[in-house]
């Protein structure tokens, strides 16, 4: 598949900046409207991008696997330790005395690593299909 | 022939028995859960987004599932498409 | 009068008549997502009969009596993201069916086992 320069030109310098909203989306996920599903997604695009750039590079799909396998633990971690802060599972691990904005930091913790979950689960998605399609 | 006949006149019937209780549903809402999310997510999860509070606080046990059933579809595409013609 | 309600029920009977008359897998796929669209729009509908306004608290916003509820949001939110895994899956499935028998079609893949 031959893509043309314009193209891949300017996919070359919107890489970044797309990159840096989704990171934007998701840390600012308590404050906005956003989080970590819609994120994630957005960074899935960003990283997508490099198909259309190097169409004929091969790339190794392990390692996105291993990722998200370990992220998806650390996700199950997370959410657990408030058996030992609190007595209740699948909570917050902050006490509830304290102020609220020291409470949203268990929301940003979350919310990043749910992000970077959904995009490594949407590019193996991709590019599963576009490895069968060649 | 008469089949879609058939199907077309009970989907007719389908559109207006349902709009008709969604219409006459509208007067008798409870918004007890309603109005205790709005009053208590932000002292409760310190969330000023209100949908975020609910997904990663109350309802944490449904977002953590939802993450799994998405890692089990992508290792069932891999498995599927890494055998060649063998899975059937 | 609230049309939204008609138009998500109109969307859901044009899904399920997708599903009953369609002779491809491809576009039985394509019609369980238009189900899903209707069925994600009558959720929200649902939760803003009487309030309009979004349920972020913020200095711009008036109050909590105007917002409109909260969870059916949070449900929806989740629904999206199993949407697009259960699709991805339905569609390896049909490549390989595809690649196995030659043919998509429902009654030749029904002639074809028997």
């Amino acid at each position: 598949m031959k893509t043309s320069d314009i193209l891949i030109c300017i996919s070359r310098l919107l890489f970044p900046f797309i990159l840096l909203y989704g990171f934007y989306i998701i840390i600012n996920g308590h404050l906005t409207p956003g989080g970590g599903f819609q994120g994630g997604a957005i960074l899935a695009t960003a990283i997508l991008i490099s198909y259309f750039i190097y169409p004929e590079k091969i790339r190794d799909l392990n390692l996105l696997i291993k990722l998200e396998k370990y992220v998806f633990m650390v996700i199950l971690i997370i959410a657990s330790i408030s058996l030992f802060t609190k007595g209740e599972i699948f909570t917050s691990f902050i006490s509830i005395e304290k102020s609220n904005s020291f409470k949203s930091l268990f929301l940003i913790i979350l919310n990043l690593f749910i992000g970077i979950k959904v995009s490594t689960g949407l590019i193996l998605i991709f590019s599963t299909f576009i490895e069968e399609g060649k | 022939m008469i089949k879609k006949v058939i199907l077309i006149v009970m989907l007719i019937a389908i559109i207006f028995i349902f709009s008709n209780v969604a219409l006459k549903s509208v007067e008798n809402i409870d918004s007890d859960s309603k109005d205790y999310y709005l009053t208590n997510t932000y002292n409760d999860t310190g969330s000023k987004n209100i949908v975020t509070g609910i997904y990663l606080d109350y309802r944490l046990f449904d977002s953590i599932f939802e993450a799994s059933i998405l890692i089990i579809s992508v290792s069932g595409i891999i498995y599927m498409s890494k055998k060649d013609d063998e899975v059937l | 009068m609230r049309v939204s309600f008609i138009l998500g029920f109109i969307l859901l009977s044009i899904g399920i008549y997708g599903v009953c008359t369609s002779k491809n897998i491809i576009k039985s796929i394509i019609f369980f997502n238009i189900i899903q669209a209707s069925i994600i729009m009558l959720f929200l509908n649902f939760g803003s009969i009487d309030s309009t306004n979004i349920p972020i608290i913020s200095e711009m916003s008036q109050g909590t009596e105007n917002m409109v509820d909260p969870l059916p949001q949070a449900l929806m939110i989740t629904t999206i993201v199993i949407g697009a895994a259960i699709t991805a899956l339905a569609l390896m499935l049909s490549i390989k069916i595809f690649h196995y028998y030659g043919t998509l079609n429902w009654k030749e893949l029904i002639e074809r086992e028997g």
